[in-house]
């Protein structure tokens, strides 16, 4: 009976989910399925954001983070909020440069702010090597959820097995609807996932407090964070921050939605919409864990501790705790396959033939190919730890943060250059990758600095250094000239109704 | 775009830059995290609010030179 209401829970969720995304209208052509016609409100461009930004394991790894080590877990809420400040500044040029050039992923803007194909191909490549763990690793956290919602009648590896098949059916739509069907599907989700997840963490701190598991009896030592002397290092909050916040807008998949909203201003407001929802749901969930680090059975596996303490509540309370980390895993991992199919498509295939891709179908057979492999994968690697999955991740995760001066130079400064950007890549991939193996944690001679800090701070200078040494050919430079002069200018002057730039 | 006034937009603009780097420092600037590090939870719960908050009065600047 149990296991009825667990996996009955899941089954009606889906079904509500589908028969929507049924209803939604395919794209027209590529440009469309790669940005949904840049047609979404404020509405749907915050809960697409935050569906997008916050992964499955918000509830697992962070939640069990904060169960593990206390307020330093919070540092998740921190550069969320830096990274909504981010948005808001990228706004007008991403989404002006978007609508007048037709741009479609991140690393076609790249390619139109540089002039260069080069810096198109090495960024789409470095977005996809680096996201395909984390699929892979996102299609594996519905463990938990299958195993626990079974009460005890499925194995682990069966239930990473039913997870792993659930996230390919779902995939479906993705495939067939693209990015309209990924912002409609972000709006269901995220209302489970982060509004009804938050009332849910709000009602289970309540009984924890009322059931002495209150802030008084945890560990004194959770409300202190690492400083000078500690043994993580007294900058290795600053990474961990840093790199989430500079990181994040690196991630296709993130970036991409900013091409779906319909106004700089819709942009704007989402990126105001949002900030609370991460703010008010992500200390919470930190606070829930933190108190209910005391609960028997937390700390021996404290990655578990949101569906140990749901399990207070009840099969129906354990199975809307299950259903809000399936939505958020959904989201990410839905998102994820979407912005990458596009991107090899658009920038790799495109690139590769010498056109401009203006069919869906490349992008379909892109998004489902992706999908298939990543599903392979994670069936063949199911206990991810063993077989390298999760060392991975971590070093793609270094990786791709070393798109950000690329990124963010290149939006926000004239003087970059395609030589500064292709040799700051390269040179900051590499660096993170060779610190990351050596230092998985961080680099305890450099104050707890991690891997991907220290290549950022290489990949910086060689991007200055390059951009001053090797300045760009006076063509170039007009050209970069006009197109960071065109956001002050009226946009009705610019475009025509088709979007082509005049 | 562009259709505020120059004076109000330019200031506006320096208003929102200004309030983004306090955003950052408040988070990124190690000394001020160790200082404050043993108020961990307050620490965080007060630099979130405030970054939701100078959120709010971003927009509004900005929306309110557009209409200007």
């Amino acid at each position: 009976m149990q296991m009825l209401i667990g996996y009955g829970g899941v089954a009606v969720f889906l079904a509500i989910l589908f028969v929507v995304l049924q209803r939604t209208r395919a794209s027209a052509d590529f440009s469309e399925y790669a940005t949904a016609g840049r047609s979404f409100g404020p509405m749907f461009s915050a809960m697409a954001f935050v569906n997008t930004w916050l992964p499955g394991t918000i509830f697992i790894a962070f939640a069990g983070l904060a169960a593990s080590a206390g307020a330093i877990g919070f540092y998740f809420v921190s550069y969320s909020i830096l990274a909504v400040v981010l948005m808001f500044l990228l706004a007008q040029p991403v989404h002006e440069w978007g609508r007048r050039f037709d741009l479609r992923t991140q690393a076609d803007l790249l390619g139109l702010r540089y002039g260069s194909t080069a810096v198109r191909v090495i960024a789409a490549v470095i977005g996809v090597i680096a996201s395909f763990p984390w699929i892979v690793l996102g299609m594996q956290s519905l463990t938990l959820v299958f195993e626990y919602l079974s009460f005890g009648a499925v194995s682990a590896s069966t239930a990473a097995l039913i997870g792993i098949a659930v996230i390919v059916v779902r995939q479906w739509w993705t495939v067939r609807l693209g990015a309209r069907g990924l912002v409609i599907g972000d709006f269901i989700q995220g209302v489970v996932a982060y509004l009804i997840g938050t009332l849910l963490i709000l009602g289970l701190i309540t009984w924890l407090v009322t059931n002495g598991h209150g802030f008084g009896e945890v560990d004194p030592a959770f409300f202190t964070l690492p400083g000078p002397g500690s043994a993580d290092g007294p900058l290795f909050l600053f990474a961990l921050v840093a790199t989430g916040a500079l990181g994040g807008w690196c991630w296709p998949d993130i970036f991409v939605r900013l091409f779906t909203s319909d106004s700089t201003h819709t942009i704007k407001r989402a990126a105001v919409m949002a900030s609370p929802l991460l703010f008010v749901f992500g200390s919470a969930l930190c606070l829930l864990a933190m108190a209910a680090s005391t609960l028997p059975g937390v700390s021996d596996a404290p990655d578990q501790v949101w569906f140990i303490t749901a399990s207070v509540g009840g099969p129906l309370i354990l199975t809307l705790a299950g259903l809000c980390v399936l939505a958020a895993t959904m989201g990410n991992v839905g998102a994820n396959l979407q912005a990458l199919g596009a991107q090899i498509a658009n920038d790799v295939v495109g690139v590769a033939r010498g056109t401009r891709v203006e069919d869906a179908r490349w992008g379909k057979v892109s998004v489902g190919a992706l999908t298939l492999l990543a599903g392979a994968v994670a069936v063949a690697t199911t206990d991810a730890l063993a077989s390298g999955m999760v060392a991975l991740a971590q070093v793609s995760y270094q990786g791709i943060v070393q798109l950000a001066p690329t990124l963010f130079l290149g939006i926000f400064w004239r003087r970059g250059n395609a030589a500064a950007a292709c040799a700051a890549m390269i040179v900051g991939f590499a660096t993170a990758c060779v610190l990351q193996l050596m230092y998985p944690i961080a680099i305890p001679v450099l104050g707890g600095l991690t891997s991907g800090v220290v290549a950022l701070a290489v990949n910086f200078a060689v991007y200055v250094a390059v951009s001053y040494a090797a300045p760009a050919a006076p063509d170039e430079r007009r050209r970069v000239a006009a197109l960071f002069d065109s956001l002050h200018e009226r946009s009705a002057d610019l475009v025509d109704a088709k979007g082509q730039s005049r | 775009m562009g259709i505020g006034i120059p004076g109000t937009r330019r200031r506006s603009a320096r208003i929102i830059v200004a309030l983004a780097i306090i955003d950052f420092v408040l988070v990124l600037f190690p000394p001020l995290t160790w200082i404050l590090g043993h108020g961990a939870v307050w620490y965080f719960l007060l630099t979130g609010a405030f970054g939701v908050l100078s959120l709010v009065v971003m927009y509004r600047l900005d929306s309110s030179a557009e209409e200007k």
